[in-house]
């Protein structure tokens, strides 16, 4: 083939411009640290990069939701632990107060009674992160009333969170599941009025009534200890679902590395050997140019 | 004796001719389109002597520019085609940058804003979450407006582009129609300066506009687009060409749609179907997420901020023409937002929320699959796909361009070492031949001067 001089000249522009854009093209990958950029770079690894990210974004959030969920449980049991210990004050009140006392002794057995019964009100009223913590989903003070009449002003709303993938679990317990029982006969069906309903018949020295008493009190703990059960199998699975979306996200986020980012050591090495290449062409360039025989012609 | 002196100054003559041809060929070596030049020679007739027949010198015939036509078509019709994929690759490669997936584009917008349900699920009285939700939405709105926006952007610089380039085109057709007849005027010898032009206009305009050529005998080249002939011979004006954003290229005297090839065509099929379609799509993008978030809203009840007033099925949130104006509906904010399920006014009630939130991964109800996640990355991999596919194409269009190119420049280009050989090629014999001429002057002087003067 005839090689003229403007070939040369083209061709070696188009080499040099060849190699500095494998060059420049090695060095972003090294500085970025990602193997392909854009879509186009591979549209069938970025579709997959895309979907990784989106899936990613998700199982965060998941792990955020069982945070608030296994925060709710916590709550709730805490304040049931409370409610369940002075229900065990209340039943060792009430064994005294069963036997025969002192009108002294008996009214100072009722006022301590009544004044769990207050706590026990106030317990069932509590605010998680300001809303009811056993009202379900309204906003409204959850139990109300006083002596021995009682309701549930909540409603039966359920509080979700989602903890992973097709895992919604529900984390709140109302006040009606807690402290509203079947009472056996001639008691309320609430523990604040069992409560104050001890109280009067220690008070007036009944005893028989205060020992019938008792055997509400047992149902009403019965009630509160199985709410506990449950919160405990609720906050053991969020858990669980927890540490199982951690472990999802960090391998999303794996493979879209392993997709996306080059390998390091790969890619130092490509930078070198295309810095070569382009020192080499360069060099090819410069001596490939000048002469002609123009120069050895005398 | 005489005519020795004749056949010597022809010799001077054709060699001097050489060494210019020579030199403007070296002065030539880097001009664009130049062909290089050769000095044909031919002896001339000999004369019948006593003695036999004797030459009579040299001719120059002609000055001939070494230039093949295959070689010239070759290059061009893969210029035509190296210019279209070049003009597309590029536009697609614009559009796909300026869409910025996949950091800082649609998708990191949409996923905020199903971030945003997210977070309000958790707490979903919380007025400021509830107001996060429609920031959410103003910055999806905003993002897939400045796609859009920047996108029409492109569209009216290609337009704008295609002007020029058809503005340029046809100043080089009426350029053309110039040469051809200054061409044909010379008749049999030719300007090979006006040759030259003259092809590297025919080059350019493949390049640009795809045209095919045809070569009468007098000499005038017909340029013909689509079977119809731009400049022809023997007749003028030339017709131009102007663009018509529905027809495409058009011919300005009849108006009728021709198909063009190269750069021009480029920037048509980008304009006309390319572009169109990956915004008919971001439309799609934009009225899906207007109707699975208005759908949702409409599903739920909404309370003013102090939970006190209620509106069951919450107001459309967002509204869309096309992407351009894809946005929040104006006067919303976040009680508007429907987080309980329709008539129940619970004001820590997240059923509602909760439809919003399974947009992330499920069909949206109503309009089924995909997800919107998975409509909107089709949209982009669609696009990254396409501007592969044409970027790989225009590669491979400019490497065969580039074969053609050297294939002819190896035929027409300049090669300086050739020509230092037929400079001192022709410099020695232009010697011989002044030293031949003072051969035959001195015999003469012998013969003159010197005969008939014995014993004198």
């Amino acid at each position: 083939m005839r090689i003229t001089s403007q070939a040369i000249v083209t061709r070696s522009v188009e080499r040099l411009n060849a190699r500095y854009a494998g060059l420049e093209r090695a060095s972003r990958d090294a500085s970025t640290g990602r193997r392909i950029h854009r879509v186009s770079d591979d549209p069938a690894a970025m579709n997959r990069v895309m979907a990784l990210t989106a899936a990613g974004r998700m199982r965060d959030q998941e792990v955020k939701a069982a945070s608030d969920a296994v925060s709710w449980l916590n709550s709730a049991d805490t304040t049931l632990q409370t409610a369940m210990s002075r229900m065990q004050r209340v039943r060792q009140l009430g064994v005294t107060g069963a036997s025969t006392l002192g009108a002294e002794q008996r009214l100072s057995l009722a006022v301590e009674l009544r004044s769990i019964q207050s706590e026990l009100v106030n317990l069932a009223n509590t605010r998680h992160n300001g809303r009811p913590m056993f009202g379900g989903t309204s906003d409204g003070t959850a139990v109300t009333g006083s002596g021995t009449a009682f309701t549930y002003d909540g409603d039966s709303g359920q509080v979700l969170r989602r903890v992973g993938p097709d895992d919604v679990v529900k984390v709140n317990v109302t006040a009606q599941d807690a402290f509203f029982f079947t009472p056996p006969p001639g008691f309320s069906d609430n523990v604040f009025a069992v409560v104050e309903e001890i109280a009067a018949a220690v008070d007036s020295g009944d005893t028989a009534r205060v020992s019938a008493g008792l055997e509400a009190i047992d149902t009403a703990m019965t009630q509160i200890s199985r709410q506990l059960t449950t919160i405990g199998a609720q906050t053991n699975h969020v858990e669980a679902a927890q540490l199982r979306t951690s472990d999802l996200a960090a391998a999303l986020s794996s493979e879209r590395s392993e997709l996306q980012d080059v390998d390091i050591a790969d890619a130092i090495l490509r930078l070198r050997t295309e810095e070569t290449a382009y020192e080499t062409a360069l060099s090819a360039v410069s001596r490939s140019l000048p002469p002609s025989l123009a120069s050895f012609l005398r | 004796m005489f005519e020795g002196l004749q056949i010597a100054l022809t010799g001077i003559r054709a060699n001097q001719t050489a060494l210019d041809t020579a030199a403007n060929n070296v002065a030539n070596a880097n001009t664009p389109g130049y062909t290089r030049q050769r000095v044909d020679l031919a002896s001339r007739a000999p004369w019948q002597s006593v003695n036999g027949k004797v030459g009579q010198g040299v001719d120059v015939t002609a000055i001939s520019r070494m230039r093949e036509g295959f070689l010239d078509s070759r290059a061009r019709v893969t210029g035509a085609a190296a210019g279209y994929a070049t003009a597309r690759a590029n536009l697609l490669d614009q559009t796909e940058s300026l869409l910025g997936e996949p950091d800082a584009g649609i998708q990191q917008a949409m996923l905020s804003m199903f971030d945003a349900f997210d977070d309000l699920a958790l707490d979903p009285s919380n007025i400021a979450l509830r107001d996060n939700v429609v920031a959410a939405f103003d910055a999806l709105g905003g993002r897939i407006r400045s796609v859009s926006s920047t996108w029409s952007q492109l569209a009216g610089d290609a337009r704008t582009r295609m002007d020029s380039a058809l503005i340029e085109t046809n100043q080089m057709l009426t350029r053309v129609d110039d040469l051809n007849r200054e061409i044909a005027a010379a008749g049999s010898d030719p300007s090979n300066a006006a040759l030259d032009e003259r092809d590297l206009l025919l080059d350019r305009l493949s390049t640009t506009l795809g045209v095919t050529t045809e070569t009468r005998s007098n000499g005038m080249v017909d340029v013909i687009l689509d079977g119809e002939r731009l400049v022809q011979t023997a007749v003028t004006p030339v017709r131009t060409l102007s663009y018509d954003s529905s027809a495409g290229v058009v011919l300005n005297d009849t108006l009728a749609p021709v198909n063009a090839g190269g750069e021009v065509a480029g920037i048509h099929a980008f304009v006309s179907t390319d572009l169109p379609a990956v915004r008919t799509q971001l439309d799609q993008i934009a009225f899906d997420v207007r109707d699975a978030v208005n759908a949702a809203n409409a599903g739920g009840s909404a309370a003013d901020p102090g939970g006190v007033s209620w509106t069951d099925g919450g107001p459309p949130l967002l509204v869309a023409t096309s992407a351009a104006d894809f946005g929040i509906a104006p006067g919303i904010d976040g009680a508007d937002v429907a987080t309980a399920d329709l008539g129940n006014h619970a004001l820590h009630d997240a059923t509602n929320v909760l439809r919003f939130a399974a947009l992330r991964d499920q069909n949206p109800p109503g309009l089924g699959s995909p997800p919107l996640d998975e409509r909107l990355r089709g949209m982009v991999v669609g696009l990254g796909n396409t501007t592969a596919d044409a970027v790989a194409r225009a590669n491979t269009q400019q490497s065969l361009y580039a074969n053609a190119t050297a294939a002819r420049q190896s035929g027409h280009g300049v090669n300086l070492d050739e020509e230092m050989v037929s400079l001192v090629q022709h410099q020695r014999a232009l010697e011989a031949v002044t030293r031949a001429m003072t051969a035959i002057d001195e015999a003469l002087d012998t013969l003159i001067n010197r005969t008939g003067i014995v014993g004198r």
